[in-house]
């Protein structure tokens, strides 16, 4: 599905963040990305979703070389993203959040994510950490996009919530959907749920056997 | 969820941010009505000036008995710059006698009426081409009762009033006696007449027609009584003219012409100044422009500023707003991220946030409207009296007699407000906003609101 070849990227001319990287992902799998702080895990996850240019090399959707002109219509119509500081637009409610992406019905997938009516209604910038981002998860959720990228999906839950969270990411990618999900982590429960898990280090993604 | 809707839960939800646009727009939308305006009234009360006060001047020959003949006002009336003309009825004190020489009685009664010394048998003596002439008959505060109208070719023929004939047993067909004493030429002279050609033998008038006047005659005040309309004679022009310059042939002490235009007037009067006047040049030629330029001078000099400022506030404002929005739209950068990354197309963003300014300016021209309907009105009341003022030195602010249009917010006005709010600041956005969203959305979500 998703496949990046000679990937190179640089905040400063000079000082590579990451070089030549060659990954392929697949649908119906969950990868877990995991490195140190600051490794430029979030800027590879910028890159996939198309966010962001890299220096050189190519990002191929379904085989096709992803050039400038097409990266919004592949956001719109082929990527959810899930941040790691949430980004809802802070006018809005959490329903409307979830209206800005899609059309169909946003409580059913609150309800998954552990959002009643009553927060469904609340201005985000009225409710906690942690159901903050379980409305980014629901925004990421609700379109029916085939690649889901999650940086740091669970970082304000508690266990039980991020185990909820967890089960769900796995369902998208397991379920009827077979939906691609890749999430950078720090968290050893998701890293141990992902199917792959990929090192980035010195620039350079690895796979990584165990844990 | 589309751009409307966004932007109006923008507008709506976050307050502070659009009472301060709204604020700001309101403001600059006020400042300009109020400019624009005032500089269309400054303008339209300027040219009913120029239209009404600019085209008519009057020639006052009193000095040069003899030289505004019918000959020569029907020489200047012919010029093409000159549409009309009007014969002012020429109109002196006169004492008056019967055949024998006795004085008539002449009214004396009557409140607030005054007798000048010397003048206790006097009356006033008018004369034009014919009696009817006269705007007193042609208004109908004066009308015949008997008899009939001093014409053209009479000699020696005069009208009196009603209350003469009464006192003094007159009737149609009696002769009167007109008389120009000591105290009555000294009179002329101190009004400008030039009297040393005047024929002060007594003339004499046969009454062919009588009559009165539709009211009192005259209003409120002090009247001197030989100015009462019950004093009042109508005398034939040729034996008028022969009064005050027994060689020339009939003539005029005053007559008014009207120019074309604003531009034909300054010549006509020039021409009129340069003709060949072999009784005596006349004494002045006077025009509404004599007492009003100085106003029309300063109303043009008022409306040019006011031009000049309305285009600076333009130009101020719409860098204003520019800035403004450049500064919105910085603060703004995280949201642009935001909504690009969930897959949002810049013309998407970009619409949503001209509709939310748009918003704000429709808010802001409806508040201006309403508020701007009083400032025009005091705005415009100040500075065009101002205006007059500093012309004229009256309080008075003169040209309210011309200007007869209702105080309001100029069309133009108006039209300029909306042109601003609808086209000129969804221009400032896009401008503000294009840099942002040729970035990607990555390099928008590092930023820092």
């Amino acid at each position: 599905m998703l496949e990046l070849q000679n990937i190179s990227y640089s905040y400063q001319p000079g000082k590579s963040v990451l070089n030549n990287i060659n990954a392929a992902f697949r649908p119906g799998c969950v990868y877990a990305i995991v490195g140190s702080s600051g490794c430029g895990k979030s800027t590879l996850l910028s890159i996939m979703g198309g966010l962001d240019m890299p220096v050189s090399g190519s990002v191929l959707y379904n085989g096709k070389p992803l050039t400038k002109k097409d990266l919004p219509e592949y956001r719109k119509k082929y990527v959810s993203f899930i941040f790691q500081s949430y980004n809802l637009i802070d006018y809005l409610t959490v329903e409307e959040n979830l209206k800005l992406v899609s059309p169909l019905l946003a409580l059913p997938v609150l309800e998954k994510v552990g959002l009643n009516r009553e927060l469904a209604k609340r201005n985000v910038m009225k409710l906690s950490g942690g159901q903050q981002q379980r409305a980014a998860i629901a925004r990421a959720l609700i379109s029916d996009s085939s690649l889901l990228l999650a940086d740091e999906p669970t970082g304000s839950l508690d266990e039980e919530n991020a185990r909820a969270v967890f089960d769900l990411l796995i369902q998208y990618a397991h379920g009827p959907l077979q939906g691609c999900v890749i999430a950078v982590t720090h968290s050893p429960v998701l890293a141990r749920k992902a199917d792959v898990v990929l090192k980035l280090e010195d620039g350079v993604l690895r796979k990584e056997n165990s844990l | 969820m589309n751009f409307i809707q966004c932007a109006g839960r923008c507008f709506i939800r976050k307050k502070s941010r659009s009472i301060f646009l709204i604020l700001l727009l309101t403001t600059v939308f006020l400042l300009l009505l109020t400019v624009v305006s005032v500089a269309g009234h400054a303008k339209t009360v300027l040219e009913k000036m120029e239209h009404n006060f600019n085209r008519e001047f009057v020639v006052d020959a009193q000095n040069a008995p003899g030289s505004l003949t019918l000959e020569r006002i029907h020489e200047i009336s012919a010029r093409e710059d000159i549409t009309a003309y009007r014969l002012i009825s020429n109109a002196v004190p006169v004492e008056f006698a019967d055949n024998n020489g006795t004085s008539l009685s002449v009214k004396t009664d009557g409140d607030n009426c005054f007798i000048s010394p010397g003048f206790e048998h006097a009356g006033t003596l008018v004369s034009n081409v014919t009696s009817d002439s006269d705007e007193l008959f042609s208004e109908g505060t004066l009308k015949i009762i008997s008899g009939r109208h001093v014409k053209e070719n009479d000699a020696h023929k005069i009208l009196v009033h009603k209350e003469l004939t009464d006192k003094n047993s007159l009737h149609l067909g009696d002769t009167i006696q007109l008389k120009f004493p000591r105290a009555i030429t000294r009179d002329l002279e101190s009004m400008g007449y030039d009297t040393s050609h005047m024929n002060t033998h007594t003339i004499q008038a046969e009454i062919i027609g009588i009559f009165e006047s539709q009211d009192n005659g005259h209003t409120a005040g002090m009247h001197l009584s030989h100015q009462l309309y019950e004093n009042y004679c109508y005398l034939d022009l040729e034996t008028y003219s022969s009064v005050f310059n027994p060689k020339a042939p009939p003539f005029f002490f005053q007559a008014a012409f009207s120019a074309a235009s604003s531009s034909d007037f300054a010549a006509a009067v020039n021409a009129v100044k340069n003709l060949d006047w072999p009784a005596g040049q006349p004494n002045s030629i006077v025009s509404d422009l004599d007492h009003y330029a100085d106003m029309i001078g300063s109303l043009s000099s008022l409306s040019n500023l006011l031009r000049i400022l309305w285009i600076v506030i333009i130009l101020v404002c719409i860098t204003l707003i520019y800035f403004l929005l450049s500064h919105g739209v910085k603060q703004r950068k995280r949201e642009i991220g935001i909504l690009m990354s969930l897959g949002l197309s810049r013309s998407r963003i970009l619409m949503q946030h001209i509709a939310e300014v748009l918003l704000a300016a429709a808010t802001a021209m409806v508040i201006a409207f309403a508020l701007s309907r009083g400032i025009v009105h005091v705005a415009r009341e100040h500075m065009i009296a101002a205006a007059v003022k500093q012309s004229d030195g009256t309080e008075q602010a003169q040209p309210e007699q011309a200007d007869g249009s209702p105080t309001s917010v100029s069309s133009d006005a108006a039209g300029i407000m909306l042109i601003l709010g609808f086209l000129l600041i969804p221009v400032s956005v896009i401008a503000a906003e294009y840099p942002v969203l040729q970035k990607e959305p990555d390099e928008n979500l590092r930023s820092v609101s």
